[in-house]
């Protein structure tokens, strides 16, 4: 197991230095004069630009100026934007409405999208199976920017539940419409996969055993059936997490929420590329840290499984 | 019996997966309903003027924002153009973004795949880690990168520039999840005894990779790419509503929700029929892809 871990953690390293690489390039290759248009209406003056330059050495060979990059990354010095705010202090704050915004999508997608799922698939073919069947379509087939955007005019405009625009300090109230909005998706999906899944193992030999063997039908279900259908419930929802972050960039940006990423988008159409690679890297990092505590759950959930 | 047997013998092509698949199509009332619906998708990309013979791009600015009346049934934008020709023209750039995306990313993830499979070793892990740093960017957020890194290449380029540069952004940060698939389904078979004779008889390794992986693989990515293209309409949509993906002089349904966005207290017909497009276009492939899903993957019926 120690050892398992071990190899993970060190496979996931050259991804990360990858990540970082490729999103370095891509975003300090920006075309289009990074100053235009940060001193209003006027040029910049000769000074701030230099300090700029020496502090991000956008004069100096592309491989240079990522080592020093990574080297004060890794020092835990991200840098400060062109308007000269550290960005870990950015990232600090944006971070925690990210993640409370992340945790009620999350919610919302495993009591609603497993349990409509689930149940969908123990009575296949019932009313409430045909429900599940044509809201998920329908979930499925509005964009979440769509979703976003209806929804912040009923509730927000037309009814006023909701406060169209979530205040500054994005309270776990003021965040319930936005966390449905990025998890709808996802719901939808994940109540599908609970549904065969469910269906599937419904006709598997060893429910028949222990029916035969006169359980009781909640345990058959409960401990059988549902232990052996969340291995790939579990999968899906860690590759999520991922999605879960970008619908945050929709979605922060409708119903203007200062996490992340309302915070990179800004920056990136503000041509100020500091904030992308450090926010980017932090993405990348939580997928393959949430790959990782899914496989670790696997094991949890089926004995047969063994790290080697 | 004999009269069954005779039955089969007569038939000179044996029975196979894709029979069998479109004979379970052909009794799907939901195949046909989405069939239809496409089509007529299809048919407004192609030949818009056959729906309104209104130019969506005169603008009246005196009539701004008019409601909806018997000339103008989808009423007048901000600019006092045409909104009904405008969402007839708008299904152009959905179509053609959704279909190359899905056609490009199966095409360039399926070979990746079956070369993965096939060739093992480092070619393996250089795709298959590859794929990962791009799998594990979110997607809308790697598409804005890369769609502002080339913004200035952008300006003043023509529709179908712009509408490249949408498609190959889409492709580069999906076809890792099709070259995933086809890897699994082209390395389950490597192995077996059929492609080992091949080998045996002196297959050269196109041969192996074309004609014994690849039917293999067929199945599962076309099941995935039906779904997809949904994915990448909406998908534009999104990237378009944001600024950064198509943009106007082009005609789109997401660059219409974006502009209308701000008039929806005053204007909601703006954004209503645009939206209602993009929603049954993509529900419309969504139920495609489901009918397709079900028909060549019989276990998840």
């Amino acid at each position: 197991m120690g050892r398992y871990l071990l190899r993970r953690l060190l496979q996931a390293v050259p991804v990360l230095f990858g990540t970082t690489f490729l999103i370095y390039v891509v975003v300090w290759q920006l075309p289009g004069d990074p100053f235009a248009g940060r001193c209003g209406d006027r040029a910049c003056p000769d000074a701030f630009v230099n300090a700029m330059n020496e502090q991000f050495r956008l004069d100096e060979p592309l491989l240079v100026q990522y080592g020093h990059y990574i080297a004060n990354m890794l020092q835990g010095d991200l840098g400060l934007t062109y308007n000269m705010v550290p960005v870990t202090d950015l990232i600090a704050q944006a971070a925690p409405i990210t993640l409370r915004l992340a945790l009620v999508a999350l919610a919302f997608e495993i009591v609603i999208g497993v349990v409509a799922g689930v149940l969908s698939g123990l009575r296949r073919n019932s009313f409430f199976d045909n429900l599940v069947f044509v809201s998920t379509l329908l979930a499925l087939s509005i964009p979440t920017f769509v979703l976003g955007r209806f929804l912040q005019w009923l509730l927000g405009v037309q009814w006023g539940i909701i406060t169209p625009s979530v205040s500054g300090e994005a309270t776990w109230g003021e965040l319930i419409v936005p966390g449905i909005v990025i998890a709808t998706t996802t719901t939808a999906i994940l109540a599908r996969l609970a549904r065969t899944t469910i269906a599937e193992n419904l006709r598997a030999d060893y429910v028949r055993t222990a029916i035969a063997k006169g359980m009781p039908p909640h345990r058959v279900i409960g401990v059988h059936l549902l232990r052996n259908s969340m291995i790939p419930i579990i999968t899906l929802i860690g590759l999520d997490l991922g999605t879960l972050m970008v619908g945050a960039v929709v979605t922060e940006g409708i119903f203007n929420i200062n996490g992340l990423g309302g915070l990179v988008y800004d920056h990136v159409m503000r041509l100020d590329s500091t904030v992308v690679v450090p926010v980017a890297t932090l993405f990348v990092l939580i997928y393959i840290l949430a790959n990782l505590v899914v496989d670790l759950i696997y094991g949890l959930l089926d004995p047969r499984i063994r790290y080697e | 019996m004999s009269e069954q047997l005779a039955q089969v013998s007569t038939s000179t092509r044996p029975r196979g997966l894709w029979d069998d698949a479109w004979d379970e199509l052909k009794g799907r009332p939901i195949f046909w309903i989405s069939s239809v619906l496409i089509l007529l998708f299809i048919l407004m990309a192609a030949f818009p003027t056959l729906f309104t013979r209104v130019d969506p791009h005169v603008a009246d600015l005196s009539r701004s924002m008019e409601e909806p009346s018997a000339e103008h049934w989808f009423g007048l934008d901000r600019q006092g153009r045409d909104v009904f020709a405008r969402t007839i023209h708008g299904a152009r750039a959905s179509i053609i973004v959704g279909l190359a995306a899905t056609l490009v990313t199966t095409l360039i993830g399926g070979l990746l795949g079956i070369l993965a499979a096939y060739l093992g070793g480092w070619a393996d892990t250089l795709i298959s880690r590859l794929g990962e740093i791009l799998l594990g960017l979110p997607f809308v957020l790697g598409a804005i990168i890369i769609l502002t890194t080339f913004a200035g290449a952008q300006s003043g380029a023509g529709p179908a520039l712009v509408i490249t540069l949408v498609v190959g952004t889409l492709t580069l940060l999906s076809w890792p999840l099709v070259a995933r698939i086809a890897r699994s389904a082209a390395y389950s078979v490597k192995h077996a005894d059929y492609v080992q004779a091949a080998r045996a008889l002196g297959a050269g390794p196109f041969r192996i990779m074309f004609r014994h992986l690849l039917p293999n693989v067929m199945a599962p990515v076309i099941v995935y790419g039906s779904l997809m293209v949904a994915t990448f309409i909406s998908a534009e949509a999104t990237l378009s509503f944001l600024g950064v993906g198509l943009r106007p002089p082009v005609v789109s349904w997401g660059v219409a929700i974006s502009e209308a966005g701000d008039y929806i207290r005053q204007a909601f017909f703006l954004t209503a029929f645009p939206t209602a497009f993009l929603c049954v276009t993509v529900l419309a492939f969504v139920m495609l892809g489901d009918a397709i899903r079900d028909a060549l993957d019989p276990k998840l019926r």
